[in-house]
C-alpha cells in the first residue's frame, strides 16, 4: 500500500535526519528535503488519477467551464505547500513564507478573471431588474 | 394590540393609496348617468375610454386576443361565443393536470442538467481541495475554488429574476386587459357603480402592486442574491447577514403590498350588497398575516380564493382563472424546481464538507422561496380582485 510506502518514507528520513543533526552533520536538511520529495512522488500517481476523475466528472456533466481554473489553483497550491515545507525542512523559514506568499500572489492571480466575471454578475444581478 | 395596529396601519396605506382612484371611480359613474341620461347605448370600451366603438364587444375576445402569444398557446379554443358548458368541458380537470404535468416536465428537464452541473463541480471542488489541502497555500486556493463554484451557480440559472419580472409585466397587462372583461359582466347586470369602482380600482392596483412588485421587491431580492456572493466569496464574519436582512424585508414588503391590496378590496365587498364570506375572509387576511410570514399569507390567500371560486358562472369567468393558472404555472413550476436543486446541492456540499457553499446555497434557496412568495403574492393580488369583483354582484 503506498500510504504505508509514505509512511516508511518519511520515518526512515526522520530518524536519519535526527542522526544526522545529533551529530552534527549538515546534511540532515538534505535527508528531509529527500523524504518530503520521495513521499510527493509516491503520492504523484494518486493525485494524478484524483485529478483524471474530476476531469472526467467535469467532461460527463458539462461543468468544464472553470475546471482548469479550479485545476491550475490546486496544482499552484500543492506545488507551493511542498515547496515551503522542504523550505522548512532546510531551516529557512523565511524561504518558507516567501514561498507560501508567491503561492498566494500566483493563485490569485490565477483567480483574478474569475473574480471579475462575479463582480460583474453580481452588478448585472443589481441591475437587470 | 400589535394586530390593530398593523390593521390600523394597513388602513391608512390602502386609503392613502386608492384614495385618488376612488375619485376616478365617481367620475366613470358620473359619466355613465350622463350617457344614460342621454339614452346611449354604452358598449366597454366606450364606457372606459369615453371613444365609440363600431360593433358588438363582450369583453372576451379582445381579452383573449390581448394575451401574450405563450399564454394564449396554453388555452383551450374558446370566445366569447362559447357555449358555457362546453368551455366547462375545454377547462376540465384533464386540461389543468395535462398543463400541470407538461409544466413539471418541462421544468425538470431544463433543471436536470444545471443541476447536475452544479452536483459535479461540487465534487470536484472536493476533490482538488483534498488535494490541496493542509498547506498555508490551501485556505487561498479553497476561496478561489469557491468563487469558481459561485459562478458555475450564477451561470446555472436556477435563479430566474429575468422571467419573474417579465411575470409580473405580462400579469399587470393582463390585469389591464381584464378590465373590459369584468366591466362587461357588471354593466350588463346593472351593477353600474360596482363596474365604475371597481374598473377604477383594478387599474390602479395592477398598476401600484407592478410598480412595487417590480421597483421594489424584485430589486431587493436580486441585491440580496449579489450580497450573499459577496458575502460568501469574502466571509468578514459579521453577526448579521445583510443579504438575508434584505430578502426579509423585501418578502416583507411582498406581503404587506398583497395585505394592503386585499384589505381594500375586502372592504369594499363588504360595503357592497353581495358581501359574503369572501369579504370576511379577506379581513381576517389583513389584520392576520400583516406579520411577514408567507406561508401564513398564502394559506389565507388560498382560503379567500375557494370562497370566491364558487361565485364563478360564466365563460369569461373560467377565461380569466385559466389565464391566471397558466400565467403563473411556468414562473412557479421553475422556481420550485430551482429551489429544490438549490437546497439538494446546499446537502450535498454539506455532506462534502464544503461549509462556505453550503451557506451560499441555502442562502440561494432562500432567495428563491422570496421569489415564490412574490410570485404567489402578486397572481394572489390578481385573484382577490377577480374575486372582490363577484362579491360585488357581477357575474363574471
Amino acid at each position: 500500500m503506498d500510504v504505508l510506502r509514505i509512511a516508511g518514507i518519511l520515518f526512515l528520513s526522520a530518524i536519519v535526519a535526527l542522526i544526522l543533526r545529533r551529530t552534527g552533520s549538515p546534511l540532515h536538511s538534505a535527508v528531509v528535503c529527500a523524504g518530503i520529495v520521495a513521499a510527493v512522488g509516491v503520492c504523484l500517481p494518486k493525485i494524478a488519477d484524483a485529478v483524471e476523475t474530476a476531469k472526467m466528472i467535469a467532461n460527463e456533466s458539462g461543468a468544464y467551464r472553470f475546471f482548469p481554473t479550479v485545476l491550475k489553483v490546486a496544482v499552484a497550491a500543492l506545488v507551493c505547500d511542498v515547496a515551503a515545507d522542504v523550505c522548512s525542512g532546510c531551516d529557512s523559514p523565511v524561504l518558507s513564507k516567501t514561498v507560501s506568499t508567491v503561492g498566494k500572489i500566483e493563485i490569485l492571480f490565477i483567480a483574478l478573471p474569475l473574480f471579475t466575471e462575479l463582480y460583474r454578475y453580481a452588478s448585472s444581478l443589481v441591475s437587470q431588474v | 394590540m400589535r394586530k390593530l395596529f398593523a390593521a390600523v396601519i394597513t388602513a391608512f396605506i390602502a386609503f392613502s393609496l386608492f384614495a385618488p382612484e376612488a375619485c376616478r371611480a365617481e367620475d366613470y359613474v358620473e359619466k355613465y348617468r350622463e350617457y344614460t341620461e342621454e339614452g346611449r347605448n354604452v358598449g366597454v370600451t366606450e364606457f372606459l375610454t369615453g371613444e365609440t366603438q363600431d360593433g358588438e364587444d363582450d369583453g372576451l375576445d379582445s381579452f383573449l386576443s390581448s394575451l401574450p402569444k405563450n399564454v394564449a398557446d396554453m388555452l383551450p379554443d374558446v370566445t366569447g361565443d362559447s357555449d358555457p358548458a362546453a368551455a366547462g368541458e375545454a377547462f376540465g380537470a384533464e386540461y389543468f393536470v395535462g398543463l400541470i404535468f407538461g409544466e413539471i416536465g418541462r421544468a425538470v428537464g431544463k433543471i436536470l442538467p444545471e443541476a447536475a452541473v452544479l452536483a459535479a463541480m461540487a465534487v470536484i471542488v472536493f476533490i482538488m481541495k483534498s488535494v490541496s489541502d493542509g498547506g498555508a497555500v490551501s485556505g487561498t486556493a479553497g476561496a478561489v475554488m469557491h468563487a469558481a463554484f459561485c459562478l458555475t451557480a450564477s451561470y446555472a440559472g436556477v435563479l430566474s429574476f429575468e422571467s419573474v419580472a417579465s411575470y409580473l409585466k405580462t400579469l399587470a397587462s393582463v390585469a389591464n386587459a381584464a378590465v373590459p372583461l369584468v366591466t362587461a359582466s357588471l354593466v350588463a347586470t346593472g351593477n353600474v357603480t360596482s363596474a365604475g369602482v371597481g374598473a377604477a380600482f383594478i387599474t390602479a392596483t395592477s398598476d401600484i402592486c407592478e410598480r412595487i412588485f417590480s421597483g421594489a421587491a424584485l430589486p431587493m431580492i436580486a441585491a440580496s442574491t449579489a450580497l450573499s456572493f459577496a458575502e460568501s466569496v469574502f466571509p468578514g464574519g459579521a453577526a448579521v447577514s445583510l443579504s438575508s436582512f434584505v430578502r426579509k424585508a423585501a418578502i416583507w414588503i411582498t406581503v404587506a403590498v398583497s395585505t394592503v391590496s386585499s384589505f381594500v378590496f375586502g372592504v369594499q365587498s363588504l360595503l357592497s350588497s353581495a358581501a359574503d364570506t369572501a369579504g370576511l375572509k379577506t379581513v381576517k387576511f389583513a389584520v392576520g398575516s400583516f406579520v411577514p410570514f408567507v406561508g401564513s399569507a398564502v394559506g389565507d390567500t388560498v382560503s379567500f380564493i375557494a370562497a370566491g371560486a364558487a361565485g364563478v358562472k360564466s365563460v369569461a369567468g373560467v377565461v380569466l382563472l385559466a389565464v391566471l393558472f397558466a400565467l403563473t404555472l411556468t414562473p412557479l413550476v421553475t422556481l420550485v424546481a430551482g429551489k429544490a436543486t438549490l437546497f439538494a446541492v446546499s446537502v450535498l456540499c454539506g455532506v462534502l464538507g464544503l461549509q462556505r457553499s453550503s451557506k451560499l446555497f441555502e442562502d440561494l434557496s432562500s432567495a428563491s422561496s422570496a421569489l415564490i412568495a412574490l410570485t404567489v403574492s402578486a397572481s394572489s393580488v390578481f385573484l382577490v380582485i377577480v374575486f372582490a369583483f363577484i362579491s360585488y354582484g357581477g357575474k363574471i
